[in-house]
């Protein structure tokens, strides 16, 4: 949760009421701080939820703007409705007011519901260049002259205190209800991501020599290898995995790795609500790619849209899920999850035995072994060889870490 | 995604609210208008085929079609909210009205007095009839003519029922609430992330691996209601990828697998796993786990194993004992919930409404472990949603279940 100091505790209440969801409260001074806030912790969360549409913009805008679903709360609901009786109650012509940061349109239809005039009501909406200053100076000219405003209604603490001693200001808050929306909102969507991630993909492989080389591709996507009925290679994985190696659908540099072994390497991929849906895309997908050529890749997306996809020119891919996903994708902790890219540049990228992992997150060697399992299931390590243990035991397995 | 949402309400609301729907992206919209509220239920059962969700206009419709029990994809209903009642109080103050003498329907106390509260109004003479479903149009329209026949002596009647506005609104002051822009958008919104959620769960990747005595071919054949993927693996194993969505619909909700029947007539041997997980390798480690629990069961079993859950056994539908499990024994295996759980389960009295809260008292454990047992509860048909019980406090209305242990 990302909120300006006076307002936190009121959401984080609000929010802490949701059962199973843990509250970080990343609480600013001043909006410059959010960028800094939220690059600090983007690996940490599963979601983002700001006090209102400035701290998310301020987000939004910055050079690591968040991996994770965000929302803000919109206060042109049931808080800028409260506002309007509140003020109404006390005697205030609520026709005339200026009021800064929410968009002019909802302002105007909530007015409209009202049955109050907008004709004399002044709407400064938020835009990203605008600075405190100038709110402030908007609403002080808007309080000036014989069709003066009179009162300020702001959603900025600064410009409520800079003004509040010289016009009656009137400072929105969100309501309970309003965060609550956002929340539902937030939650639905980052459900909604993790079910995205483990939707079915199917592929359907053809290669001039066997399965040579098709195993480590495999298990890099997490998926499973059998044969299909007519004979090519079947690989069933699930979309996140299959996004991330295609660098979002883009490229596929298994096709070049694969090339390296086979004359032919034809793939075609698809996605689908059912399994059957999926292969059937996979299946049209596989005859575009063998009109194309020897060595080809073709997606077929839900949609039914079909893109190609080429060897990537350089080999760098950079994987964009964010390590909330990957946690609960895998069943580790985010933490763990960091520390092991920690080793993955410690040791260079060098295969790996579980005791360099046991040892290096401070665990037992059983406990390394779980988690290293579950890494290999996700897709985020790969078994690379053997290495023969310094006793007689047995030999140990190498593993590539690719968190 | 695409959605279909069909709206249902009386003309003018939906009216209003389908423009609202083509906002959204990926959306399209059924308008499903009524006389009378009491065809929701009809109207629901006729369309579901053609809608991925539905948008009520009101709570009224939405209990009924829900109650009617023709619910059977995310639904919403819009919400009278708070702001439309600030809202309309707001135009009376200006209009130099009183509003400390009013009769409110529909609304909960609650929201109400949230409402008048922060606006330090007194609710003293604040009369309310809060939704319930054996109330009518007329009981409404009564409560409203009381209020102001009685020593509140209302100013006001504020509904949010046209056939009540339309019945009082020639004998007293009447203002008809109406859902606002905002809340009819947030609802879609809601709506819409509720269907797509639906879609994406049913799309999670699930494994299964056959194992038969003679040919597979025939076998295949008999899984077109998994609409699954078929692949070989070398040890003459059979390898089904399928849904989530698939394979609760054939299950039963991950209760009894009746294509076990048809693929014991083709074999003496029919051992199945199936892993549901979130990514195809683990689903297939689940699968295997799942395997080697089928061949303990017997020569035809079916099992499904999952990340951090008991593995259920998908036993065949038996003919002869009309179907469920009868012994806490059988049931603890086929749910997953330990049988002394299930013992005092079966104490508490029937007619009592079952709540999370309730049931995390009764058996000793938090609130959310007891929500669990709920869902193992449900998802084995052995627990049906019933309606929701106001929380009491601010929070979210608990859901009140329903339980039928043998």
């Amino acid at each position: 949760m990302v909120a300006p100091h006076d307002l936190m505790p009121g959401i984080a209440s609000v929010v802490r009421e949701q059962p199973g969801t843990v509250v970080l409260e990343l609480a600013y001074r001043d909006d410059t701080e959010v960028p800094g806030l939220v690059g600090a912790n983007g690996t940490e969360v599963d979601g983002w939820l700001f006090s209102d549409i400035v701290p998310y913009a301020a987000a939004l805008a910055a050079p690591e703007p968040p991996a994770a679903p965000a929302v803000y709360v919109e206060y042109s609901g049931p808080t800028l409705a409260q506002a309007l009786l509140v003020l109404s109650r006390r005697g205030h012509d609520v026709a005339r007011l200026s009021i800064d940061t929410l968009p002019a349109d909802d302002v105007k239809h909530t007015f409209g519901e009202a049955g109050v005039s907008t004709d004399d009501l002044h709407i400064l909406p938020f835009s990203a260049g605008v600075t405190t200053a100038d709110i402030v100076e908007f609403h002080r000219r808007r309080h000036l002259g014989p069709a003066r405003a009179e009162v300020a209604i702001t959603s900025v603490s600064a410009v409520h205190d800079a003004l509040a001693p010289e016009i009656p200001t009137f400072r929105l808050a969100p309501l309970a209800a309003s965060v609550r929306i956002a929340l539902r909102h937030l939650l639905l969507t980052a459900t909604n991501q993790l079910a995205e991630d483990a939707q079915i993909a199917v592929g359907l492989i053809q290669t001039s020599h066997g399965d040579t080389g098709l195993a480590s591709e495999v298990s890099a996507l997490g998926g499973s290898l059998s044969t299909a009925i007519g004979g090519s290679h079947l690989l069933i994985t699930t979309r996140g995995p299959l996004y991330a190696a295609t660098s979002g659908f883009t490229w596929l540099p298994m096709l070049g790795r694969l090339a390296d072994h086979h004359r032919v390497v034809r793939v075609g991929l698809g996605l689908g609500d059912t399994a059957a849906a999926a292969e059937t895309r996979a299946r049209h997908a596989l005859a575009r790619a063998r009109v194309l050529g020897d060595v080809r890749a073709v997606l077929s997306l839900r949609d039914g849209t079909d893109m190609v996809l080429d060897v990537p020119a350089a080999q760098a891919t950079t994987d964009t899920t964010s390590l909330s996903v990957l946690a609960r994708r895998v069943g580790v902790a985010v933490s763990t999850l960091r520390s092991l890219q920690a080793l993955r540049e410690a040791t260079d990228d060098e295969p790996i035995v579980i005791r360099d992992i046991a040892d290096h997150l401070g665990i037992r060697v059983r406990a390394a072994h779980r988690i290293v399992q579950r890494l290999e299931l996700g897709g985020l390590a790969e078994r690379t060889g053997q290495r023969k243990s310094a006793g007689a035991g047995r030999p140990n397995t190498l593993y590539k870490l690719t968190v | 995604m695409a959605a279909v949402i069909g709206v249902v309400g009386p003309h003018d609301v939906v009216d209003a609210v389908i423009p609202y729907c083509f906002e959204q992206d990926d959306v399209t919209a059924l308008s499903l208008d009524y006389a009378d509220e009491a065809e929701a239920p009809a109207i629901v059962a006729a369309q579901a085929d053609n809608v991925s969700g539905w948008l009520f206009t009101g709570i009224g419709p939405y209990t009924r079609a829900e109650r009617a029990g023709v619910i059977d994809r995310p639904a919403v209903y819009l919400p009278y909210t708070r702001e439309a009642l600030q809202l309309a109080l707001v135009g009376l103050l200006r209009s130099h009205q009183d509003i400390d003498r009013l009769s409110i329907d529909t609304m909960s106390h609650n929201a109400v007095q949230h409402c008048f509260e922060h606006a330090g109004i007194d609710t003293s003479h604040i009369r309310v009839l809060p939704f319930r479903a054996d109330l009518t149009t007329s009981d409404y329209a009564e409560f409203h003519r009381r209020a102001h026949r009685d020593e509140t002596a209302a100013s006001h009647a504020i509904t949010c029922l046209s056939s009540v506005h339309e019945l009082v609104g020639a004998e007293l002051p009447t203002i008809r609430l109406r859902p606002t822009r905002h809340a009819i958008r947030n609802t879609l919104r809601h709506l819409k992330l509720s269907v797509d959620e639906a879609a994406l769960g049913h799309a999670q990747i699930v494994l299964g691996l056959i194992e038969t005595s003679p040919s597979t071919s025939n076998v295949i054949r008999h899984l077109t209601e998994l609409s699954a993927s078929v692949g070989q693996r070398p040890d003459g194993t059979l390898l089904i990828a399928t849904t989530r969505g698939r394979l609760a619909e054939a299950s039963h909700e991950f209760t009894e697998l009746p294509l076990l029947r048809r693929l014991a007539e083709l074999s003496d041997r029919v051992q199945v796993g199936f892993g549901l997980g979130r990514t195809a390798a683990e689903a297939e480690l689940l699968a295997r786990r799942a395997l080697t629990r089928a061949r303990r069961a017997g020569p035809v079993a079916a099992v499904l194993s999952r990340r951090n859950d008991a593995d259920v056994v998908l036993a065949e539908k038996a003919p002869a004992t009309a179907g469920r499990p009868q012994t806490l024994d059988e049931l603890a295996q086929q749910t997953g919930i330990a049988s002394n759980t299930l013992s005092v389960i079966q104490t508490l009295d029937g007619d009592v409404p079952v709540t999370a809260m309730l049931l995390a008292d009764r058996l000793g454990l938090q609130a959310r472990s007891a929500r669990r047992v709920l869902a193992k509860l449900e998802g084995a048909g052995l627990a049906q949603r019933a309606g929701e019980a106001p929380s009491g406090s601010r929070g979210r209305p608990a859901t009140v279940y329903r339980i039928q242990l043998p």
